[in-house]
């Protein structure tokens, strides 16, 4: 027992390998652990996060209950207490990686340290961490809305007969009247200048009837198009406005590193 | 210096074309007898603002006796045909106007004048392709020659073609008029009819401002 202990206070990550140690040395080192005061298995979290809208995952094992203190230390703030707790077994913290100040903590390497203590007894461990800063994505601006797109603002309308229809309904009814009003004591009417007026609108409407028809504003398509136009450029006051928000964000990127010694 | 402070004119809302036609025409008087046909110069100027419209159409025909007829004469008619117009809805417009006609010699055939009150029906056949009919009375028609015509006596119908041309800066026009006024004269031995008929039609071009 008192081995094992040697070997938890030297060695507090060591786990023995239940495969190959038997069930009563396993036994042995599970009290050994209660019998002693170390903090072990302390992880903290690899995370990337917006600052102030995330946390950074802390995690150890305390062996006996105790007053743990969890701080990180280093960098340009000395030392800033993030936890005070009394605990046993396995602690879980988040950490919002804030100064006091509610600014998120600058770029650096830190350490944070938990540190347990029982009366006379005191523990502590410690992990490096990396935080850098980064920039906060922002979002691209909209050309155009997914599942929408515009339609054309004219559209030509189907080939129709009715202006050679038209042409030739003008023109009867003026050769037509001139004939009805013309004075039967003068002889029948000239129709020569009609006929001549009248055949060159009928050869007009013909000519209008086979030539394509010029477009259309298309009023149904014109709305739609104002109405996602209108959608597109409101989604990009938000896009603009989220931005300007997202520009005043800092990325953090925490990194645990690797352990140099154990705790004491 | 005077050029410099008059301002520019401006057309923004407005449109204006002239432009000279070549004129034909049939004119018969009293009776089928009495008819002549022949050809001259015109001008037409247009000018439309906002509902409005007035069409100033000038003429110069130098008409020659039908070989078909008794007459022996030529004459020239000189018209003057004023027309301003209103639009109402849709494809109809008002018109108020005057008509003048002069013969030249005097007597060879009757100087005429009279108000026009009518209506035209216009329609766009294409872009830039545009036809209109028009018809009305001839009211208080006054004769070089004396003769009287009822209020519905004399008669006039119109059929006109426009087409745009050369970005719009070009008009080619064909307007076709006929006339019919009932005339009536008293030597003192009765009402007798004596009417007067013309069939014009005028081909030309105008320039748009």
């Amino acid at each position: 027992m008192d081995a094992f202990k040697q070997v938890v206070l030297i060695e507090p990550e060591r786990d023995l390998d239940p495969n190959r140690t038997s069930p009563k040395a396993l036994s042995a080192f599970q009290v050994a652990l209660t019998q002693i005061l170390v903090v072990r298995q302390l992880r903290v979290d690899s995370v990337n996060f917006i600052g102030g809208e995330g946390a950074v995952g802390i995690r150890y094992t305390v062996t006996q209950p105790s007053r743990v203190v969890t701080r990180v230390t280093g960098g340009t703030m000395g030392s800033m207490r993030i936890d005070s707790t009394v605990a046993n077994g396995q602690v879980n913290l988040r950490w919002p990686a804030r100064m006091p100040s509610g600014d998120p903590v600058p770029a650096g390497n830190y350490n944070v340290v938990v540190e347990a203590t029982v009366g006379q007894n005191s523990f502590s461990t410690s992990q490096p961490i990396r935080i850098t800063h980064g920039v906060v994505d922002t979002v691209a601006h909209l050309t155009s809305l997914p599942g929408y797109t515009y339609l054309p603002e004219t559209e030509v309308p189907p080939k129709s007969w009715r202006p050679m229809g038209l042409a030739l309904v003008y023109s009867g009814i003026a050769l037509a009247g001139t004939s009805a009003l013309s004075q039967g004591d003068l002889g029948s009417a000239s129709m020569r200048e009609g006929g001549v007026i009248g055949g060159g609108i009928v050869l007009a409407g013909f000519i209008m009837t086979l030539k394509k028809p010029a477009p259309q504003p298309a009023r149904g398509n014109i709305l739609y198009n104002s109405l996602l136009r209108e959608q597109i450029a409101r989604r990009n006051t938000e896009i603009a406005q989220e931005n300007t928000r997202r520009r005043q964000q800092v990325a953090l990127s925490v990194v645990p590193l690797p352990r140099t010694g154990g705790g004491r | 210096m005077v050029l410099s402070i008059i301002p520019s004119f401006q057309l923004s809302a407005q449109h204006f074309s002239v432009g000279p036609q070549v004129v034909f025409g049939d004119y018969r008087e009293v009776s089928s007898d009495l008819r002549y046909n022949g050809g001259g110069i015109g001008a037409k100027a247009t000018l439309e603002w906002k509902k409005f419209s007035a069409d100033i159409v000038l003429s110069k025909v130098k008409y020659k006796p039908d070989s078909h007829g008794t007459a022996t004469t030529a004459f020239d008619a000189s018209e003057v045909d004023v027309r301003l117009r209103y639009y109402i809805t849709g494809p109809v417009s008002g018109e108020l106007g005057f008509i003048n006609r002069k013969a030249d010699p005097e007597f060879e055939a009757q100087s005429v004048g009279a108000i026009t009150a009518g209506a035209q029906m216009a329609y766009l056949l294409g872009p830039g392709v545009r036809m209109a009919l028009r018809g009305g009375l001839m009211l208080g028609a006054k004769y070089s020659g004396g003769g009287t015509t009822s209020g519905l006596g004399a008669l006039q119908l119109g059929l006109g073609l426009t087409v745009d041309a050369l970005h719009d800066r070009v008009r080619v026009t064909g307007d076709y008029g006929f006339q019919r006024f009932s005339r009536k004269t008293d030597d003192g031995s009765g009402a007798l009819p004596a009417p007067i008929q013309q069939s014009l039609g005028r081909v030309g071009f105008a320039i748009a401002f």
